[in-house]
């Protein structure tokens, strides 16, 4: 997998992180997707970098206690 | 197909309009459109607005404002795609009276911002939910892998990106409508808070509550009017994919280059025919893309010429975003597109005051919804 392009912002609703990085993600079928980028050095993260999904929890529902799970990815 | 032209407009001040409703923004701007018209009647109205069921909860935009117009009951309807809403609605009235359908039509927008909703919320509505919103993204996150993408492929600098917005607060500053009249540097913008590396504050558009109208007929009708009508050349819209990833290239909207094809075709006019532009610069690299797209400079130039000055009202060989812009005249986001308009009608009249652009007599309007979802151009000409 490939991570073209990425970027880093300030969190909005999904506060799981204090910093957050998201990016346009090319899979080895040629699905494009966009996904967060975690457990890295966001500093060294570099467009066109090879990233692997991950299965992680992606928001909670605070009140019902609902956790949503999703793909993320992390450098392979 | 009849020839178009516009007549009058009217807008209220950008900005945060705390006294203000929904209904007392759009009947003001409406109004003015329909005095400095001179029209006894309209026959048909479209508002353009993108989300005042989240903003301010309330739908039905067509006839409430009909009702508060006292013009019931005449047809009225509500236009809705995303940022390009005001841009559509004046379309949607072009092409009705280009029909032959009515006479004497009003194209407005209307947003209000301000009344206390979670802002960047309703506006990823326009992004796609399942793909891209639930992964936390934001409007200024997905301009900012635009920008990432640019910077990367292009070399654009980050100080060619705040030269927008810059530029757009200096022409801002002589906008008396502008929300935020105050000129800024490349240093406030390079030290302004981070929002989506590489984007920070100062490179992105606010919120804004605001409202635009303007009052379009057929030629014929309009030269009984007044004897300096505007004529509508073109209008065009296109649409690309709603997720950014899904698209081939990050550094093009396709939707934009689309319509600027299909534009200079139906109007017979080559980029270098235009005399100025208003351009969707939601975000600073917006612009930049934009005037690419647009043919205005060859792509990945875009940054080096808002640099130089390409783009400036003073010096430009295309001055771009004269009435300040989304960023400095402020983006209540369905009144932005009529906004534009409002800005070419001024310009190619000669009455807009210390932002006349010299010899103004063919404006170019780009207005877009989403990443670039959605595109609308409007090329408008003096007579």
């Amino acid at each position: 997998m490939i991570s073209p392009k990425y970027f880093r912002e300030i969190p909005q609703r999904y506060r799981l992180e204090a910093s957050r990085c998201k990016g346009c993600v090319e899979l080895d079928d040629g699905v494009k997707i966009t996904t967060q980028i975690v457990e890295t050095d966001l500093n060294k993260l570099q467009i066109g970098q090879n990233v692997k999904l991950v299965f992680r929890r992606i928001q909670d529902d605070g009140k019902a206690g609902i956790h949503c799970y999703g793909y993320k990815a992390v450098v392979s | 197909m009849k020839e178009v032209a516009v007549i009058g407009t009217g807008m209220t001040r950008f900005g945060e309009l705390w006294n203000k409703s929904i209904k007392d923004i759009f009947v003001e701007a409406a109004l003015k459109a329909i005095k400095d018209a001179g029209v006894d009647h309209i026959d048909s109205m479209y508002v353009g607005s993108m989300s005042s069921g989240l903003f301010v909860g309330q739908e039905h935009l067509g006839a409430l404002l009909a009702d508060y117009l006292g013009m019931n009951p005449i047809p009225a309807t509500r236009v809705e795609s995303a940022c390009a809403s005001g841009g559509v609605s004046f379309r949607q009235a072009y092409l009705e009276v280009a029909s032959g359908q009515s006479e004497v039509v009003l194209a407005g927008g209307v947003e209000k911002m301000t009344d206390g909703a979670d802002v960047t919320d309703a506006l990823a509505t326009a992004a796609d939910q399942e793909y891209e919103v639930y992964q936390g993204i934001t409007f200024p996150g997905l301009y900012a892998m635009i920008a990432n993408a640019h910077m990367h492929q292009y070399k654009t600098k980050r100080e060619q990106l705040a030269a927008v917005a810059v530029k757009n607060h200096r022409n801002g500053s002589k906008n008396p409508y502008a929300q935020f009249r105050s000129e800024i540097t490349v240093e406030q913008v390079l030290k302004s808070s981070l929002v989506a590396d590489p984007l920070r504050l100062l490179d992105c558009s606010p919120v804004s509550d605001g409202g635009a109208a303007v009052i379009l007929c057929s030629m014929d009708v309009a030269k009984k009017i007044t004897d300096t009508p505007i004529h509508v050349r073109g209008s065009v819209q296109t649409s690309d994919t709603i997720a950014l990833h899904s698209r081939s290239s990050l550094t093009t909207l396709k939707a934009v280059s689309t319509a600027a094809e299909k534009i200079y075709k139906m109007t017979n006019l080559k980029p270098q025919d235009i005399d100025f532009a208003e351009v969707h610069d939601c975000f600073s690299i917006a612009e930049i893309i934009v005037s690419e797209d647009l043919g205005f400079f060859d792509k990945g130039c875009g940054g080096a010429a808002v640099e130089e000055g390409s783009t400036s009202l003073e010096t430009g060989k295309i001055p771009i975003n004269t009435s300040g812009g989304l960023k400095s005249k402020g983006h209540p986001v369905g009144a932005t597109g009529i906004a534009q308009i409002i800005e070419l009608y001024e310009q190619l009249q000669g009455k807009a005051g210390k932002r006349q652009v010299k010899n103004a007599n063919i404006g170019l309007a780009q207005n877009m919804g989403g990443s670039g979802a959605s595109c609308v151009i409007n090329i408008l000409e003096a007579v």
